[in-house]
């Protein structure tokens, strides 16, 4: 029994193979670009002696023929693979120039040949160790190729990269998000020059990446307001809070660039005030008390608990400018927070913030891993507006607000809880585990996987362990070693009642109904490939008898 | 167990399917190619493989054995044959086999589609 013709079919297979996808190649391949490549790597290419099996002298004709067309390079290029790939993949490692050869079918084939099922044309007769095959004109165009592929590739890749820049930068979208607590506060506007001007130590801070993202896109919207900015401070430096009118008229004019910016400038002063406590509060008792109040109060405008007289008057004062019982609030705000961080910073502690941030309202969002965003300000505005409706939200409820927010900048600057105590970071991690799968967030979803392995992995379940266990043995040991098998269509499977095995099962001779059903099968099959005993034959028709 | 195209992916089992799912295989973990690309290839080498053999196989063959176990399910037949022995229509032999395995898609509904 002879498989000769094996070889020729299985070549045959392959080439119609490559040819049918040939024109999906050139549809999904590299760009134009790439032919420029593909003709300078061309006038390079090394010369070789060419004796070309089948299908490489099909593509190897096809690649020089028609690559001037634009459209070819790129079928072209997707077929090629990256040179030093090819040079692992090579059997022969003494034939560089097979390296062009390693497209698809030619990986195809060696691939095949590895298997040695039978005899094929493109293999290597016996006496020649070095394969006839080696395309030597079509290798030099293959190490051009190479590249084009991968930087078509790579464009693809890098895409989402650049594309994710933007995305993450939320500069773009904080005038958006950021513009509503901005126009609810019209007085922020003139923190916001404070906040450049304390920047640069946060700049020098580690940040979480969002943040750095942040203030570069802001770069260029701030500086603009750089000399308002100056001239108002150089105004309360002279003239302190009796300047207040005339900055808020100047930062009234400035609005509008301001505007854009004060989220960002105030989330970067926040962890200013974070990292710097202490300076700012030296800050605000000399001669910026105004400014900084104004920068921080958006986030707990509700905080009303004055400290300082001073600093009520300082509000009376401003009101007619701000125009609102809530920006009043604001500034007392900050004193509140001031003392909030004053405490914090004593007390230090990412891990009692860790805790409370634990027990923080649900307004905060659960997903929150990467620090501040702008979803806190989503949390402060739905804050004010509980507040607007109902006085209750209490003070505790305020304070774990800024504990938390105050917790995660914490945690961020220590890297991200690492430093924790494991005892309190695994507990605060399952106290938001629970939180979500109670709120049926989006960790529902592992969860649910869960369940499903578990009962996977359930021996009670309805199942024939027979069926299973013999099965499954037998398959995979069919499917493993790619050992006997027989793959084809079947014409007819029939049951052959008229003969009769009494030799063969003798048991049955007391049941003949049994032989009858059970007994002789006899098929017809076609279009088969065989592998027996590491080789394969294709046969066309096939009948088979056999017994059960 | 057919494809869109109305071919049986049965062939890519083979050695032959195989040895390109593989080579297909690299060329993606090189970002040569795309997935999708691949699943073309594929669909591709499933029709070409069917008619290929309806083509240009002449070969005929028998064979014998007891059958271990049978299986019909969805059109499929599956037997797993011992003490098997194929001979091809030419007077060149037998091969034997201690166990086949035999996966065996409805000729009729490939042709009707």
């Amino acid at each position: 029994m002879s498989n000769v013709h094996v070889g020729q079919v299985y070549e045959a297979v392959i080439q119609g193979v490559i040819d049918a996808v040939r024109v999906d190649f050139e549809e999904n391949g590299v760009e134009d670009g790439v032919l420029e490549d593909l003709k300078k790597v061309r006038q390079t290419r090394i010369p070789v002696p060419v004796s070309l099996p089948a299908c490489v002298s099909m593509r190897t004709v096809w690649v020089e023929s028609e690559l001037p067309r634009s459209g070819r390079p790129s079928a072209f290029g997707s077929l090629f693979k990256s040179l030093p790939r090819c040079c692992e993949l090579t059997p022969f490692p003494n034939t560089a120039f097979r390296l062009d050869g390693l497209t698809l079918d030619h990986k195809w084939q060696m691939k095949l040949s590895q298997l040695n099922v039978a005899q094929f044309p493109w293999d290597p007769k016996p006496e020649q160790p070095a394969p006839p095959a080696q395309p030597a004109a079509p290798p030099a165009p293959a190490p051009q190729a190479a590249p084009p592929p991968q930087a078509a590739y790579t464009q693809s890749t890098l895409s989402p990269q650049t594309s994710a820049q933007p995305l993450s930068l939320p500069n773009i979208n904080q005038p958006h998000s950021n513009g509503v607590p901005v126009k609810q506060e019209p007085g922020l506007v003139r923190s916001e020059p404070v906040a450049i001007k304390q920047e640069p130590g946060a700049g020098s801070q580690p940040v979480h990446p969002g943040y750095q993202n942040a203030s570069h896109p802001s770069l260029p919207t701030v500086n603009p307001s750089i000399a308002a900015t100056r001239a108002v401070q150089a105004l309360q430096n002279k003239y302190g809070e009796g300047a207040a009118a005339s900055i808020a008229s100047m930062s009234n004019g400035n609005g509008k660039v301001g505007q854009g910016n004060v989220g960002q400038a105030q989330q970067q002063q926040q962890q200013v005030q974070q990292q710097h406590a202490q300076h700012q509060q030296h800050s605000q008792h000399q001669q910026h008390p105004q400014q900084q109040q104004y920068q921080q109060h958006p986030q707990h405008p509700q905080q009303q608990r004055p400290q300082h007289p001073q600093q009520i008057q300082q509000q009376h004062m401003q009101r007619p400018q701000q125009g609102g019982p809530q920006q009043l609030t604001p500034e007392q705000v900050y004193q509140r927070q001031m003392q909030q961080q004053m405490q914090q910073r004593m007390q230090l502690q990412a891990q009692q913030a860790q805790q409370q941030r634990g027990i923080a309202p649900n307004n905060l969002p659960n997903a929150q891993t990467d620090g501040p965003s702008d979803d806190c300000w989503e949390a402060v505005m739905m804050r004010r507006n509980a507040e607007g409706r109902a006085v209750e939200m209490g003070r505790v409820e305020i304070d774990d607000h800024l504990h938390a927010q105050i917790a995660a900048r914490a945690k961020q600057m220590e890297g991200g809880g690492l430093m924790l105590p494991l005892k309190q970071a695994t507990k605060v991690r399952s106290l938001d585990n629970r939180r979500n799968r109670a709120a049926g967030g989006p960790s529902q979803v592992d969860g649910g996987e869960d369940d499903m392995n578990d009962e996977d992995l359930d021996d009670d379940a309805i199942n024939s362990d027979l069926d299973d266990s013999d099965d499954n043995k037998e398959d995979d040991d069919e499917d493993d070693d790619m050992g006997h098998m027989m793959l084809c269509m079947y014409d007819k499977v029939q049951r052959v009642k008229n003969k009769w095995c009494v030799s063969l099962l003798p048991r049955n001779l007391y049941n003949i109904s049994d032989t009858n059903t059970l007994g002789y099968r006899k098929c017809t099959l076609k279009d088969g490939v065989l592998t027996v005993n590491g080789k394969e034959y294709v046969f066309h028709k096939a009948t088979g008898e056999y017994e059960w | 167990m057919a494809a869109n195209t109305g071919f049986y992916d049965l062939y890519r089992h083979g050695s032959l399917g195989l040895t390109l799912t593989d080579a297909l295989d690299e060329l993606i973990g090189d970002e040569s190619i795309a997935p999708q690309l691949a699943m073309k290839v594929l669909t591709q080498f499933d029709r070409v493989v069917a008619e290929t053999l309806q083509e240009k196989v002449k070969q005929r063959l028998t064979f014998k054995g007891s059958l271990d176990t049978y299986r019909f399910c969805d059109e499929v037949w599956t037997f797993l044959i011992r003490n098997v022995t194929f001979k091809m229509d030419g007077n060149q032999g037998s091969v034997v086999a201690d166990k086949v395995k035999i996966v065996s898609c409805s000729a009729k509904r490939n042709d009707d589609k």
